[in-house]
Formats: structure tokens, sequence, C-alpha cells
């Protein structure tokens, strides 16, 4: 499930170059490239455990969009493709509307996370459908405020 | 000994929404905006509570600084004084 989600994130990284701008110093593009990876790994860690430990879907999305931002400030004329950031906010949106529904009919109601095994109290894979949701949610919040971040920044004064 | 960092905190905290207020240098002032986002998530992790502590870092001492700072940038750098 990771490496899914990693794998989209780097798909939704194609940079094609704009106008140009001033380039960040050598020290923040060394630093960037060193972190980003590693805070895009923990919010996905965040939305992932999120029944587990504090934080939960939008605290991972947060996460996630912070390290978008990082990436902006190292490489200030590269941008993210708004087409496959609007296509995996409403596939979002809309599998977490979809499961709710699932909810409604195969157990108690809206939202309910009796669909699946609800499996061992603190395993990984456990509390019922409240992963998925979570996965959802985390993407769908990191791929909003990061299309944010690119309009903020797409219109050159 | 907790107390008394919270009480501290939270008169740093008062100290900079106060220059966010005062400052006339809108940069300065969104910036002590961000240190009171970011004493704020310190306080709340302290009042047990890591959940909120984890939004507040991210939402408002990271991104919405950083928003705020681009909507300055394609506007004009001080306030305008309107006599």
């Amino acid at each position: 499930m990771i490496k899914r989600i990693l794998g989209r994130r780097e798909e939704e990284d194609e940079q094609v170059p704009q106008k140009k701008r001033r380039e960040a110093s050598e020290f923040v593009q060394t630093g960037t490239g060193l972190l980003v990876p590693v805070i895009m790994m923990f919010g996905a860690y965040i939305f992932l455990n999120g029944h587990l430990s504090p934080g939960g879907g939008f605290q991972g999305g947060a996460v996630v969009a912070s390290a978008v931002l990082l990436m902006f400030l190292a490489k200030p004329d590269h941008y993210l493709s708004h087409g496959l950031l609007n296509v995996i906010e409403s596939i979002s949106g809309f599998g977490y509307v979809l499961i709710g529904i699932l909810g409604i009919f195969l157990a108690g109601g809206f939202l309910d996370n009796r669909i699946l095994p609800l499996g061992e109290f603190g395993k990984l894979l456990s509390a019922g459908a409240i992963p998925v949701i979570y996965t959802l949610i985390g993407l769908k919040v990191g791929t909003e405020l990061a299309g944010i971040l690119e309009n903020l920044k797409g219109l050159n004064s | 000994m907790s107390i008394v960092i919270i009480i501290l905190l939270g008169i740093a905290m008062l100290a900079a929404a106060f220059a966010a207020i005062y400052l006339k240098d809108l940069v300065a002032a969104v910036v002590a905006a961000g240190l009171v986002s970011l004493m704020a998530s310190v306080l709340y992790l302290l009042m047990a509570a890591p959940d909120v502590a984890m939004t507040e870092a991210a939402i408002g001492a990271g991104l919405s600084t950083v928003i705020f700072l681009y909507a300055i940038r394609k506007t004009a750098h001080r306030e305008v004084d309107n006599d």
C-alpha cells in the first residue's frame, strides 16, 4: 500500500520548465533533495497509522503538502501537473463517499467501519475500513493543498 | 515545572500576537503570526493534544504563513495609512 501511494506521488512530480526565475541557493536545493522524500514518507506514515497513533488523514495530507511546499521553495520554475492533482483528488472524494454508502448496506450505517474484518487491536491492518478512509482523506487533502500552493505560485506577476 | 513552561510560552505567544498586529512591515507581521502558531502547537503538545498540535504545526506555522507570503509578494509590501 505504501508503495502504491509513493508511486502515485512520484508520478505527480512530473516537472516541465516554465518561465525562468531566480534559483534557490545550493544549500536549499541539496537539503530539499534529501528531505522531500523523507517528509512525504512521514506524511504517508501518519495517515496509514491514523487508527493506531495520533494523527490521521488530514494531518498526514498537510505534511505531504508541506513537502510539496519545500519543493516549490527550492525549484521555483517547476510546476506540478494540475490535471493529475484534480484526478487524484476527485477519485479520493468519490471513494470516500462510496465507502460511506457501502457502510449503509453492509453494516450499521453511513461510514460504519465494520464492512472489512476488524482484526486485532494494535495491528496495522485492523479497525475495518478506517485505514482505507484515512488513506483516501490523506490523498485528498495532500493534493488539494498542493493545488492551492500551485495556483498561488503559478500566476506570475 | 511544566506549568512554568506553559505560562512562559503563553506570554511569548501573546507578545508575538501583539507584534503581528502593530508591525508596519507586512512580511515581519506574517512571520510573527507564524510564530504565534508555532508556540500554540507546542502548547497543544504540552497539554496532551498531539493530534491538534500536528495540524497546527503543519497548517498554521507552515502552509498558511507561506500562502500569506505569496499573497504579499503579489501586492504592496507596506501597510498604507489612509487619513
